[in-house]
């Protein structure tokens, strides 16, 4: 256990060196953002299918029908006071709890901006919410990343 | 049946089925409860709103009552109503001070009136302007009224005092009029207390309704005052059927779930027991691991214990994984979880031991298959670790990413309640991830030893091949590690050593030294260093993809969202409007109650965003606006650029300067009523910009209360932007403009075709690791977002905190051994070592809290003062300015303005206020005293200080929402006059103590964290050194004791311990020698005893052998007709006499002992007359026997017993030296038959008599002194008696018992 510990510890001390080391290294990420500004007709017909998915799975409560379009860092508010940045699985947590206790009883996007870079909807969530009739605002919006469109931010207010 | 393993299972069986009785019980009470509340639905609900009004009005009067015992407490103070009344300033000082010092609270406001309602003292916000209403419809002493103002709606209590020449009113404000952001108001209780309790909206109203509004699904609860009379009013839903039956439904559920989780456990508990009747002992663990799990997932889907406990333990906005069906759904799942994954591991070490020696029993005779299915077992437990490390870094990943946890927030010296809870989770965690790894490195150990019939390197070099083959395998098809490859070797490689070296210990061994205190300290420490490395690097990459999210949205900002916000803003404005009653146009308003009332309508205000509201008529003339955060500069420019546009068209103003970037957008649309006619038209504005982190001093508080996604990003950021590739703005306070981007990036850019680049650099000799991005649709543009590299204080500081948790839970397993150790052994033992570290360390950290506890009083001090200085400087330029602006009051009156002290503002870059008297003249933030977010009144004690006192400055906090900050206070004099009174904020006041506390927690901390390790180092060395010699004293004593004197203790060192070693060490030898000597002496002794002995044991043969010789002799003198009777019995005699010498000798000779006894059936009364005949021809003496009838027999040495009686006759015979009779009798008494040996002798005296069966007493000259003792030593061994009588002048009696 002795020696372990002993290890351990220059483990440590490696690892923080590794952290504070004065060369520059540059290190190279995945496209931040796509090199193409303009939006393609195939895109616009992808983010409506994708708003198609979000709306499907807000009727039936059912995050997990879109939650794998979550971008890795999606900004959630919702009327239950969460509000920030979340992972996409925290903020599918977050969104089950929440669609968890209510019965939805109507949505649906009233309006569609699937055009430019970050196409939006938004529209009224009416729901059953201990047993009081609720009404919300539900906002979503996406990006477009490498892979397709991934879901940045979704709102209820 | 085993009944002492059913009475241990019996408690769990009871517990279950009691928990099922209690289930059953619910869910019928439920059905019941529930069918009876929708059957008699009306009456409940009746009922229902009945508890609701009662309920209101409780809570009304009790805060009602609370606030009249408040003023009670104010008009009892005679003192402070003698000192209003007085006209010195000096004494209303002291009233104005004395009502300030009553009031404990920031949301309460004291306010003291003369009888016509004018106020005369107040401390706290204006709740009223004035009270005359109140007074004039007042009944009683006691007034209770609502009254609306501005932002909130406020309860006021008023009290007659002073004998009615004075009024006091207690205010506090019940309910915020606006659903606007928390950053600008506190929520009150009342709202709160109501809506948990309503469930649904509610209105508070300050008309007071005579009759409930009966209006459909609406209730109301009439709000009354002490007297009963109506002040206001609570509309409210009426509760809906649903609604009550979902409460009740959700309340029964929780206790469902309570009874439900105790009845699994029990369960669980009482089959783990169960299964030590199973005959396989490998299965017992198994069974206990399933039955576990089994109870932890029935727990998740009961919801147990996240519905009785909930808060921030069970929210999952702190920490949520969708990881094993729910298992780690939150922080407090989580913490559940990995303590039975804790268990899992102890379990399964059992499990396995007792697996492994299974397999020892089994042989060992190594074939092909069983080579082959050894080797595919080698791989699969290599596997098996790698695939556990890697769950494990994703396990550390989802606690960093997965979660909203602040782990390095600097500004916090103990980690907060989630932190401390994830940290014990990662600790746990990490504990169970070495106890497993050890585990399966075990059976790898095990398995590579058994491929027997090779030698040892041959065997080894295999089994390398096999791990590194193994190991690159895995890596390949692993493209994603999560956890680095060499630290994946590293755990693999170490786990099979450790396990080598462990192999062959037993499992109670093992378990000693695991779970000793040395075991555990072991691996809590390993553990934590662990989780360190592996957390650390996992924040760290959290913190570059925030980098990364920040830059993307720097470059591409949210456009849609705020223009979605600005459009649904002016939605929600032109609807409302259009709900009003006609106008034929919009009213002239001075006030800007229609901009605040329009702004309180928007997602801008429910957001907390920097916006403004602006109102015209339909001539275009601007007749109301309302901001917060936007100087008019800006609103001026956004404004022109939105006119510009069409009608509902978001315009963005994005405008970038060495001062800063901003990001503004607006949209206007016209108001119409619903006939269509115009009737003005509305501006919305907003800036999504945060202006702090360029430059400028901006109140914090009125930044955007969205959280940036580098909300928990402590490192010091720099953002800049380079245009064509120069710097053209930056929150660097040393970069200089016109400066290039580096060429490297340029160059990297153009030839990679990517768009974020990481790298490292230095800037102004501090190190960054800076993201460069850029916008492919803006050419040229480059976003620079640079972290400071933390050094080593800070890793040591958060590396203190998460060793507080590990450090929490040693101390938490040694109170809870301690508890059991009392409990078992009565007694709580500490060695001397631990309480010589305890006491080290209780020093060491005594003092560490002192410090920082005065480390922070002192930062606050030093902050203060620095924050005063800065305050006067402000408060000193600001005045000059406006006093050399104007000339006299009247010129101040016209002068000082809004738009005045914008400019100046503006110019200076200090926000300030000005006061005339005690009212408001102008402000560069109009619009807080507007929404009235800020007491438009000066406050009470800066009144009495400045104004009455003509003191010439005074600090006071002030709080907007929760931020509280400071302002300083200085009067103004014009031409000698006191004009008014100047206002500057110091709104950076909190955060700049608290990162000052942070920067000197993190210095001090790294320096007391080296202090604490050198006090713990020698505490433990000196432990040592003081323990070391008493452990080696105390086992020295141990084998003196068991009679080794041979031991030596070391002196290790020549102090008061070294001596006491060499004190100890003399002792030793000087017992010794004593023990030599006395040895040497009782041996001597004990020859002479065993001589003297020997001497008595020969004589005895020897004397009868005499008298048979003399009888002998006699007999042939006298030709005695038996003559050949006489030689037949007395050559008999002498032969047994001579045997019995020769044993003697022969015993003596071999051993030097006497000789061994040869137990045998004799009787008494023979052996005695054997005697008697030896002696019965002894002249002189009559021997007169006479035994019992019965006779006696018993089991003995015959030579022994006869020697006794021999012994006892010749000593009757000695002591009748001129003649006598000796009488001899037995007798069967009881159990034992008595002998009584009765000499008519001149007796023994009384003094002597005492000492007969002392060796060495003797009264005859030629005696040993040992007869009577050996007799009296024979005669015990056969657990007999012997005792002596004798009477002076008439005889002696020898009385002996002796068991048949």
């Amino acid at each position: 256990m002795r020696w372990i510990a002993i290890i351990l510890v220059l483990a440590v001390f490696g690892e923080s060196y590794s952290q504070i080391r004065r060369d520059n290294r540059e290190r190279l990420y995945p496209t931040l953002l796509d090199k193409e500004s303009r939006v393609t007709d195939d895109q616009v017909q992808k983010a409506r299918t994708l708003f198609k998915i979000i709306e499907e799975g807000i009727v039936k409560g059912n995050v997990g029908k879109f939650s794998s379009h979550f971008d890795r860092q999606i900004f959630v508010n919702s009327t239950r006071g969460e509000s920030g940045y979340f992972s996409s699985d925290q903020a599918t947590s977050l969104l089950q709890h929440y669609f968890g206790t209510r019965k939805v009883v109507s949505f649906e996007f009233s309006r569609l901006s699937e055009k430019g870079l970050t196409p939006y909807a938004t529209g009224r969530l009416v729901s059953i919410y201990k047993g009081s009739l609720e009404s919300a605002q539900v906002y979503v919006s996406c990006s477009w990343q490498s892979t397709g469109w991934v879901i940045g931010q979704f709102n209820i207010y | 049946m085993n009944m002492r393993a059913v009475s241990k299972e019996r408690p769990g069986l009871w517990g279950f089925f009691i928990c099922l009785t209690i289930i059953a019980v619910i869910s019928l009470v439920r059905v019941l409860w529930t069918q009876r509340i929708a059957d008699h639905w009306p009456e409940v609900q009746a009922d229902r709103v009945q508890r609701i009004q009662e309920v209101c009005n409780r809570d009304f009067d009790t805060r009602a009552r609370g606030l009249l015992r408040n003023a009670v407490s104010i008009a009892d103070d005679s003192t402070l109503f003698q000192n209003l009344f007085q006209t010195d300033p000096k004494s209303v000082q002291i009233a104005f001070a004395d009502l300030r010092s009553k009031r404990h609270s920031d949301n309460i406001t004291y306010e003291i009136t003369d009888a016509r309602g004018a106020i005369l003292c107040w401390s706290g916000k204006s709740a009223d302007s004035s009270y005359e209403d109140e007074l004039q419809t007042a009944r009683g002493d006691t007034i209770v009224s609502l009254s609306q103002r501005g932002l909130y709606t406020y309860l006021s209590v008023g009290l007659s005092a002073a004998h009615k020449r004075a009024y006091v009113f207690v205010s506090h404000p019940l309910v915020v009029n606006y659903p606007i952001s928390s950053r600008f108001v506190r929520s009150t209780n009342f709202t709160d207390n109501l809506r948990s309790l309503v469930k649904t909206d509610f209105r508070l109203t300050t008309k007071p309704e005579s009759s409930p509004e009966e209006n459909g699904d609406y209730q109301t609860a009439v709000l009354t005052d002490f007297a009963g009379a109506p002040v206001g009013s609570v509309v409210f839903a009426k509760p809906q059927l649903d609604a009550v039956l979902q409460e009740a439904n959700s309340e029964f559920d929780r206790w469902l779930g309570l009874f439900i989780g105790l009845a699994t456990l029990s369960l669980g508990w009482a089959a783990s027991l169960m299964s030590g009747r199973i005959s396989r002992t490998w299965l017992r663990p198994l069974i206990g691991i399933v039955a576990l799990w089994a109870v932890r997932f029935v727990w998740i889907s009961a919801e147990f214990p996240a519905r009785l406990v909930g808060g921030d333990l069970f929210n999952p906005s702190v920490y949520s994984s969708p990881f094993l069906l729910g298992a780690a759904s939150s922080l407090g799942e989580t913490l559940i979880s990995v303590v039975f994954l804790a268990i899992t591991v102890f379990l399964s070490f059992r499990w396995v031991y007792e697996w492994i020696q299974q397999w020892n029993r089994q042989s060992s005779s190594l074939t092909r298959a069983s080579l082959f299915i050894r080797t595919v077992a080698v791989i699969a437990l290599i596997i098996a670790v790698l695939w556990i490390t890697r769950g494990f870094g994703a396990a550390i990943r989802s606690f960093v990413v997965d979660s909203t946890i602040a782990f390095h927030d600097p500004l916090t010296t103990l980690p907060s309640f989630t932190v401390f809870i994830m940290q014990v989770n990662i600790l746990l965690l990490s504990v169970s991830f070495v106890g497993f790894t050890l585990l399966i490195s075990l059976l790898l150990s095990k398995i590579a030893d058994s491929f027997s019939g090779a030698s040892r390197s041959v065997r080894l070099i295999l089994l390398s091949g096999v791990f590194f083959f193994t190991f690159v395998v895995f890596q390949v098809l692993n493209p994603e590690p999560i956890v680095p490859w060499y630290i994946s070797l590293f755990i693999l490689l170490a786990g099979y050593a450790v396990a080598n070296s462990l192999r062959n210990l037993t499992y109670d061994q093992l378990k000693e030294r695991v779970l000793g205190w040395k075991g555990l300290t072991s691996l809590i420490v390993a553990s934590s260093l662990l989780s360190l490395v592996v957390t650390d690097r996992q924040i760290h990459a959290k913190e570059r993809e925030q980098v990364q999210a920040y830059a993307q949205e720097l470059l591409q900002p949210l456009d849609t969202w705020i223009s979605f916000v600005l459009s649904d803003g002016l939605r929600s404005i032109v609807s409302s409007y259009r709900q009003q009653p006609l106008v034929n146009g919009l009213p002239n308003d001075n006030n800007g109650n229609i901009g605040f009332l329009f702004w309180t309508k928007t997602l801008m205000s429910r957001e907390g965003y920097n916006s403004a509201v602006v109102v015209y008529n339909d001539l275009n003339k601007e007749i109301s606006s309302f901001s917060v955060g936007l100087s008019t500069f800006e609103q001026r420019e956004i404004l022109s650029k939105v006119f510009e546009n069409e009608e509902e068209s978001v315009v963005v103003l994005d405008r970038t300067s060495p001062l800063g970037a901003t990001k503004s957008y607006g949209l206007w649309s016209t108001l119409r009523n619903n006939q269509g006619k115009l009737l003005g038209s509305v501006a919305l504005l907003l800036s999504a910009s945060e202006k702090s982190m360029f430059g400028g001093e901006e109140n914090e508080t009125l930044l955007s209360s969205r959280n940036t996604i580098l909300q928990n990003v402590y490192r010091p950021t720099t953002v800049s932007i380079f245009e064509s590739g120069r710097l053209t703005a930056t929150t660097h306070e040393e970069f200089a403009f016109e400066n290039d981007v580096s060429q490297s990036v340029v160059e990297k850019f153009a030839a990679t075709k990517v768009n974020s680049i990481w790298m490292e650099e230095v800037m102004g000799g501090k190190d960054y690791e800076s993201l460069f991005a850029r916008d492919p649709r803006v050419p040229g543009t480059i976003v620079e977002v640079s972290l400071e590299s933390i050094d080593y204080r800070w890793h040591i500081f958060d590396f203190l905190k998460l060793l507080s948790a590990a450090l929490t839970a040693l101390a938490l397993l040694a109170l809870v051994r301690g508890l059991i150790s009392l409990r078992v052994q009565h007694r709580f033992a500490l060695t001397f070592r631990t309480k010589l570290l305890v006491s080290f360390l209780i020093l060491g950290f005594v003092p560490l809290i002192l410090l920082g506890y005065y480390n922070k009083e002192y930062a606050a001090q030093t902050l203060n003062e620095a924050m005063k200085k800065t305050l006067i400087r402000d408060l000193d330029m600001i005045s000059q300015r406006i006093l050399t602006s104007v000339s006299d009051e009247e010129d101040y009156l016209k002068g000082i303005s809004n738009d005045f002290a914008e400019s100046v503002s503006s110019d200076l870059g200090v926000d300030f206020t000005v006061y005339h008297r005690i009212e408001l003249q102008a402000s560069s933030r109009p619009e807080l005293y507007e929404a009235s977010i800020l007491d438009s009144r000066l406050p009470g004690n800066v009144f009495a200080e400045v104004v009455l006192m003509g003191k010439q400055f005074v600090i006071d906090d002030e709080t907007i929402g929760s931020v509280r900050y400071a302002v300083g206070y200085k009067p103004l004099y014009l031409q000698g006059s006191f004009v008014g009174v100047l206002a500057v904020p110091a709104p950076y006041h909190q955060r700049d103590v608290e990162e000052s506390l942070a920067r000197r927690n993190a210095y001090y901390a790294a320096v007391y964290a080296i202090m604490i390790i050198i006090i713990m180092s020698a505490g433990w060395g000196i432990a040592q050194q003081l323990s070391i010699p008493v452990r080696e004293l105390t086992l020295a004593a141990r084998e003196i004791g068991k009679g080794n004197l041979d031991v030596h203790v070391d002196q290790r060192s020549r102090d008061e311990i070294g001596e006491l070693v060499k004190s100890f060490d003399q002792m030793a030898v000087e017992i010794k020698t004593s023990r030599i000597n006395l040895a040497a002496a009782e041996r001597k002794l004990a020859w002479t005893e065993m001589a003297k002995q020997v001497a008595h044991e020969i004589k005895n043969p020897l004397t009868p052998m005499k008298l048979s010789i003399q009888h002998l002799r006699q007999a042939f003198k006298d030709k005695a007709r038996d003559l050949p009777t006489i030689v037949d019995r007395t050559t008999q005699i002498i032969i047994e006499q001579i045997d019995a010498l020769s044993r003697i000798a022969a015993e003596f000779s071999h051993y030097a002992r006497m000789p061994e006894k040869r137990f045998e059936r004799i009787s008494l009364d023979e052996t005695v007359l054997e005697c008697v005949e030896l002696f019965n021809k002894v002249k002189g003496i009559e021997f007169r026997v006479k035994f019992d009838d019965n006779g006696s027999q018993l089991i003995a040495d015959k030579d022994e017993l006869r020697r006794v009686f021999i012994n006892i006759i010749r000593n009757s015979v000695q002591a009748l030296d001129r003649g006598g009779t000796i009488t001899i009798d037995s007798k069967i008494v009881g159990s034992s038959c008595r002998i009584r040996f009765m000499d008519s002798g001149e007796g023994i005296p009384a003094n002597l008599l005492s000492k007969v069966f002392e060796p060495n007493f003797s009264t005859k000259t030629d005696g040993t002194g040992l007869g009577l003792a050996i007799s009296q030593k024979i005669i015990q061994e056969l657990n007999g008696t012997i005792g002596i009588s004798s009477n002076p002048g008439k005889g002696t009696t020898v009385e002996i018992n002796l068991p048949v």
